[in-house]
């Protein structure tokens, strides 16, 4: 108790000193977190919006000449058909969720320079989308496209481009190009958009125009158009798993009925891709921690240094105690606890203000939610408080054990 | 008067330089805090310099199309397609196509493989960029009537045609190697040595013969070609469509993430041999234009090249657009945005700076109170030890400053030579490093203000009765 009370008269004793120390590791505390945050939160975000993309899918694309897609090399065959659908529902049975014909084309209409893409597919694709519809419904049995008119449905995302309300888009009609064919839209529904992270999308994935067509389905910025099943072939196939799991055993059984009829696919199985992705995020986001490890060490040697200068100013203070006749650890051991008692009162301080400058500045720029794992808080936090005990013991041990008079003479 | 305020400063410096790691470490905060905000405005202020200065060599004005080949039926852009397309570009842009085919040379044993040929327009060299190192271009037109060799009217001369064609380097050092020097040139002379010699007059005027005839209804006994120009190419290497560097270490990585994401630039072989033969695009059979070459100013990349997009996808085509991937981010209005988490770490940084930095005036007044005292004695006037302490606090500041404007520019640098694009540079921003100078010295000086006002006030008499 009476180390306690010594403690509270040392940071009163010296106000402004305290208060510098203080506000030195709750800023500290709050740039290291302010980092973490970022970091982990993107991570976060993005490892999210990939398994939104639906993990428990396998796309198997029309055998064509896949030279600038991932697979880097030429697969050539049979085309895929509805024949090959039929004969995928009817052999993969229970074990697919769903077999679902889709065909990829580049659609125009004048509102957008941009050409969007036009995705050709049957009412079945609704499963593929995880977050659901936004407004209206998705294509039904009953609708067709005719080359002078269509229902489409469109993702929020083009939505939002047309209009700064995207459900106010159900029941609009527009002027779209199919094939280089003028047709009318009639907007049924709205898709709900899976990616959190669009405004990132739109600045930096500057190369999408580059993007080969049949990858465009992932942007989610589609217009869904009915299939005539018995006259249109499809460029691809998606297959629904019932679980992520069942994806690998799917996987061979889809590719021996292929093998059958001498179709050689492409096989996009979405969870090793998400997971290849994810991989390659984990390896970048090692680079932000060597930020914020950085960030930390700074931190560091900055509260240790005003540490040691506040220190420095209090050794005539120790030496006069030890003339009184207090022990080595009875004058140590409150000027510990001052450095540690700050340190302790700055971290909530610190962790208040990290908040604040993500709720005001970083969450509205970055647009994603920050990500703080009780082990980084705890860990830092702790770092801190060492740093303020160690960097007060080490200089204060040292002159207390010095002869009091040598260090009031100043030597 | 000159003294009144160099004396102070004299003295604020040694005592710095008496102590150079605790000011080394005093500055951290400021170092940081400068090299924060001097990294992104270095990186991205060089790159946008070098951008629009160097457009034409970086290719950060060139926007190129190809048919998306990963379709079983690509649409590829065709002839007609290119007068309207001009209609929808700004006024000043600069637009040529390539037809390209495969062939093969008789009589060529110098040439180990195929050649390309390149259909081509006069606006070739103004869009694609490539320079011509000897001769002309082709004609682009064949005027019916004119006379061979004057233009490129095909000649059909007992069933053979002639064309004017242009061919690359490449193919012209392995054709026409440079003679051999006498005495000290080494016997084993190879292209890329021979390359050297930039003297292509020995192979203008020169010709050659296709293996199998061009247009075999109207010419069946074959197509010749008379080389009347020397082009520049792409076999020593030079950026990919979208601006990669195919040297650069981390190119690997960043086209297998690109794959990954379903992008990539087409193979295009025609491109990376240096084995192409230029020739008028009415020559190479076909109505296809593969690749499409447009320049456009650097800033109207991006919205020139959705309408291309856009224009084509409305006639029924299939294109795929590669721009420099790197361009329009740098451009984009949304990465000022992303400057704000770098004002908010700048911030945290300069303030625990600061924090430290009154700390140690503070600490540095009260370890030098008798020498204040005496000073005091000698005629010192409060304002004379005012301003010395906030001149220390200064010259901690601008130490601070040259050490973090020194660590970002190294980062910013080292930034700079990771990134596999070649437009990705770092210059000085003068006017950031003068900005973060001017905050930080106000802040040094509101920083200083209490310690110094602190010192300023012992009392002389005070200090000496105490001691």
């Amino acid at each position: 108790m009476a180390t306690l009370q010594e403690i509270w008269k040392g940071v009163r004793r010296n106000r402004v000193r305290s208060v510098l120390i203080f506000t030195t590791f709750a800023v500290g505390f709050a740039s290291v977190l302010v980092t973490i945050g970022s970091v982990e939160g993107g991570r976060r975000s993005i490892r999210s919006d990939l398994e939104k993309l639906g993990l428990d899918m396998i796309v198997c694309l029309n055998p064509v000449r896949l030279g600038p897609l991932g697979a880097g090399e030429d697969r050539r065959g049979k085309r895929i058909d509805q024949s090959t659908v039929a004969l995928l529902r009817e052999r993969l049975g229970e074990q697919a969720l769903a077999v679902i014909p889709f065909k990829m084309e580049l659609a125009s209409f004048a509102q957008l320079m941009r050409a969007p893409t036009l995705l050709v597919t049957t009412p079945d694709f609704a499963g593929v989308f995880r977050d659901g519809i936004l407004a209206g419904r998705f294509l039904n049995d009953d609708d067709v496209f005719t080359p002078k008119s269509s229902p489409v449905v469109l993702d929020e995302a083009l939505a939002r481009k047309l209009s700064d309300d995207p459900t106010a888009m159900v029941g609009k009609t527009f002027r779209a190009k199919r094939g280089g064919k003028s047709f009318e839209a009639h907007v049924v529904g709205v898709m709900r958009d899976p990616i959190s992270l669009r405004k990132q999308l739109e600045t930096f994935d500057s190369a999408a125009s580059a993007r080969s067509i049949s990858s465009r389905r992932l942007e989610f910025k589609n217009i869904y158009v009915p299939m005539d099943e018995v006259e249109e072939r499809p460029s691809g196939v998606i297959v629904r798993a019932p679980s992520v799991p069942a994806v690998d055993d799917l996987a061979p059984v889809m590719r021996d009925v292929l093998a059958e009829q001498e179709i050689e696919p492409w096989l996009h199985v979405q969870k090793d891709w998400a997971g290849w992705l994810i991989d390659m995020v984990d390896r970048f986001t090692w680079i932000a921690h060597f930020f914020w490890v950085v960030n930390l060490l700074v931190v560091l040697i900055l509260n240790s240094t005003i540490t040691t200068l506040a220190v420095e100013e209090r050794y005539p203070e120790i030496a006069i105690r030890r003339v009184e006749g207090a022990s080595v650890a009875r004058v140590v051991w409150p000027l510990v606890g001052e450095g540690m008692f700050l340190a302790l009162c700055s971290l909530p301080v610190g962790w208040a203000l990290s908040e604040l400058l993500f709720v005001t500045l970083v969450t509205p720029t970055l647009l994603w939610d920050p990500l703080i794992s009780p082990f980084a808080l705890c860990g830092t936090g702790l770092l801190l408080v060492l740093v303020g005990a160690g960097t007060t013991l080490l200089p204060v041990r040292r002159v207390a054990k010095l002869s009091p008079a040598g260090v009031l003479a100043g030597h | 008067m000159a003294t009144g305020w160099i004396r102070p400063l004299r003295f604020a410096v040694s005592e710095q330089l008496r102590h150079p790691w605790r000011t080394l470490l005093v500055s951290q905060g400021m170092i940081w805090a400068v090299a924060l905000t001097l990294i992104p405005a270095a990186v991205i202020g060089g790159t946008r310099r070098d951008a629009a200065e160097r457009a034409f060599e970086l290719g950060t004005n060139l926007i190129q199309v190809a048919a998306d080949r990963t379709l079983r039926e690509p649409l590829p852009v065709l002839q007609e397609d290119l007068a309207p397309l001009r209609d929808v570009l700004p006024q000043e842009s600069v637009v040529s196509g390539l037809r390209v085919r495969r062939a093969a040379l008789a009589e060529a044993p110098a040439v180990p493989g195929d050649v390309w040929l390149l259909g081509c327009d006069e606006n070739l060299p103004g869009a694609r960029g490539k320079r011509l190192l000897a001769g002309r271009l082709p004609a682009s037109s064949i005027p019916a009537g004119t006379v061979p060799g004057a233009s490129s009217e095909p000649a059909s001369v007992a069933g053979i045609e002639t064309f004017d064609v242009a061919i690359e380097e490449t193919l012209a050092t392995l054709l026409f190697p440079a003679p051999a020097a006498p005495a000290t040139e080494d016997a084993t002379t190879t292209p890329a040595r021979a390359r050297t010699d930039r003297d292509w007059s020995r192979a203008l005027g020169q010709t050659l013969q296709l293996s199998a005839p061009l247009h075999p209804d109207t010419a069946p006994q074959g197509t010749q070609l008379r080389i009347v120009g020397v082009i520049e190419d792409e076999a020593s290497g030079g950026p990919d469509p979208l601006g990669g560097d195919k040297e650069h270490g981390t190119y690997a990585l960043a086209q297998r993430l690109l794959r990954a994401l379903g992008i990539a630039p087409g193979a295009a072989p025609w491109r990376e041999q240096g084995v192409a033969i230029y020739l008028p695009r009415a020559a190479v059979p076909g109505d296809e234009v593969d690749w499409l070459f447009v320049r456009v100013p650097p800033l109207e990349v991006a919205a020139a090249s959705q309408r291309i997009e856009g224009f084509l996808a409305g006639r029924g085509r299939t294109p795929l657009i590669y721009t420099n991937a790197l361009w329009p981010v740098l451009t984009s209005p949304e990465l000022n945005g992303y400057m704000t988490i770098h004002t908010v770490f700048f911030a945290l940084f300069l303030s625990m700076g600061l924090a430290v930095l009154t700390n140690l005036l503070l600490l540095s007044g009260w370890q030098r109170r008798y020498e204040i005292a005496l000073r005091r004695t000698e005629g010192a006037s409060r304002s004379d030890i005012f301003w010395q302490f906030v001149w220390e606090g200064m010259s901690i500041a601008v130490i601070g400053w040259v050490l973090g404007i020194l660590a970002g520019m190294l980062l910013a640098h080292a930034r700079a030579a990771l990134d596999p694009f070649t437009i990705m540079t770092a210059s000085w921003p003068w006017l950031e490093i003068a900005q973060s100078g001017a905050v930080l010295g106000v802040g040094a000086i509101l920083a200083s203000a209490y310690p110094a006002w602190r010192a300023s006030s012992y009392h002389p008499m005070s200090l000496f009765r105490r001691s």
